[in-house]
């Protein structure tokens, strides 16, 4: 036979008849020839005729238009969550390590560009422009003035000392 | 009024007239000023060979070459033979230069900016004071200094051969008043046959042209609206505009000149992207910068969509303030 703490515990099933046919059979025939298991399942039955005779609330109109949007939210959470959840736990380390890689990215690209030596190589080009532009004018010292854009054009080692 | 205070106040009144009317205060003498005027209409005329020293100051830094030069016919041969320049070669025709690497086999070809050879503005902006005369390989010169009316301009030395009134020594001083550059002759022969053959460059080298100056011409030309400044230092003229060719598109330089130094405004569409101007920005300025160099001042600012330059031989002042009035 089967034991009286086992029988117990599927008793609030079987008083709402959510049990299977074997195992309903199982404990009506229990219940039977044991007193103790009969009282619990009065006491049971008690209890959900209680409940039953209490009065059903109306749930408000606007319940079913924010259940909707809920499970609408819900599901972009879900979402996001499964794709990029792991981001948001670890979103610190994630801040820090982007912060990083953008620092380390800048510095590449100045390495690499070197755009202020493109720029000054501009404004010097235009400094070889303006003097150039002189090269006509007859009181002009056109050996030395040569000697300047020459070297502009081939090495900007005039160009170098500034004070 | 007591007679002794009369006669010191006539005499004062005397003294100052006669010493107007004797000395026209600070101008220049005559007789430079026509000795000037030769050297300036023959410079190119006179035929002749020689070897040249020219120096160029840089701060604690000299810079120097031994050069060649032929000269015919208005045509000038320049042959640097030493320093790093050494191997170049520079022929001047009148009209553009031809700079010959014969390390490279290349030829870079560059048009010459017209220049007004008018010298009456010149002689408005600045005084031609004689300085003696000195002997430069064996030749007797005058020595001019040509020194600017207004300070904050640079001034020169000329050294002026009494017969063929070529310039054998030249000094330039910037605004700063310190000595830039120096060439003299260190050797001269005005009866040395010269072959035509030497104005011509080399027919197998590579010709490139330069993103230098080409000749003056129309604004129309330029794809975008000139600006231009509202304020220009005392005793400068706007003497044209040129184009030039940068690598981000054409460009345009507006030069302005006092006779002896010039002012440039050279402006282009800045290229695309990560070249754009940031600089500092404050006091008006779109993004500034500012070179200071033995060859002059620089100041890079950005207006209306273009990457604006002044450059000048003049003082940091007045170059920011030509800036400022570019709107």
């Amino acid at each position: 036979m089967i034991k009286c703490e086992k029988i117990q515990k599927m008793l609030p099933d079987y008083s709402i008849g959510s049990l299977s046919i074997k195992k309903r059979e199982i404990i009506r025939k229990h219940i039977q020839n044991c007193p103790e298991c009969l009282k619990q399942l009065e006491q049971l039955n008690n209890i959900a005729s209680l409940i039953e005779n209490i009065p059903q609330e109306e749930p408000p109109s606007y319940l079913w238009a924010n259940i909707r949007e809920k499970i609408a939210n819900f599901e972009e959470d879900t979402f996001w969550q499964r794709n990029f959840g792991w981001l948001w736990k670890k979103r610190v380390t994630v801040l820090i390590s982007s912060f990083g890689a953008i620092l380390i990215a800048m510095g590449l690209y100045f390495i690499l560009s070197n755009p202020s030596e493109k720029l000054n190589h501009n404004i010097y080009k235009d400094i070889g422009q303006h003097t150039f532009s002189s090269w006509n004018n007859p009181l002009t010292d056109r050996v030395a003035l040569g000697m300047i854009v020459v070297k502009n054009e081939f090495g900007d080692e005039i160009n170098e000392t500034n004070r | 009024m007591k007679p002794i205070a009369k006669f010191v106040l006539i005499s004062m009144t005397v003294f100052l007239l006669s010493s107007l009317a004797i000395c026209p205060t600070y101008s220049s003498d005559n007789s430079a000023l026509d000795l000037l005027k030769k050297a300036y209409s023959n410079q190119r005329l006179v035929s002749h060979t020689g070897m040249l020293k020219t120096e160029i100051f840089l701060g604690d830094k000299t810079s120097a070459s031994i050069v060649e030069i032929q000269q015919k016919d208005g045509k000038v041969r320049t042959n640097y033979k030493s320093d790093v320049s050494s191997g170049l070669s520079i022929i001047d025709d009148g009209k553009k230069t031809m700079t010959i690497d014969s390390k490279n086999n290349t030829v870079v070809v560059s048009s010459i900016p017209d220049v007004s050879n008018d010298i009456s503005l010149l002689l408005l902006n600045y005084n031609i004071m004689p300085k003696g005369s000195e002997k430069i390989v064996e030749r007797q010169t005058q020595i001019l200094q040509i020194i600017p009316k207004r300070k904050g301009n640079p001034s020169m030395k000329l050294w002026i051969d009494m017969k063929t009134f070529i310039i054998l020594k030249r000094e330039y001083y910037n605004s700063d008043n310190i000595l830039v550059s120096r060439t003299f002759y260190t050797q001269i022969n005005f009866n040395t046959k010269i072959d035509d053959d030497v104005f011509i460059p080399p027919i197998n080298a590579t010709y490139l042209e330069s993103d230098l100056a080409t000749r003056k011409t129309i604004k129309n030309e330029i794809p975008f609206e000139i600006t231009e400044p509202t304020y220009l230092p005392i005793g400068y003229i706007l003497e044209g505009y040129y184009l030039f060719n940068p690598p981000s598109g054409k460009g345009v330089q507006l030069k302005y000149t006092d006779g002896l130094n010039s002012i440039s405004i050279l402006e282009v569409v800045p290229p695309s992207g990560r070249h754009r101007m940031r600089w500092r920005r404050g006091s008006g300025m779109q993004g500034c910068r500012f070179i200071d160099n033995l060859q002059g001042r620089a100041i890079r600012i950005s207006r209306n969509k273009l990457n604006i330059t002044v450059v000048g031989d003049i003082s940091e002042n007045e170059l920011q303030k030509i800036a400022d009035s570019i709107k």
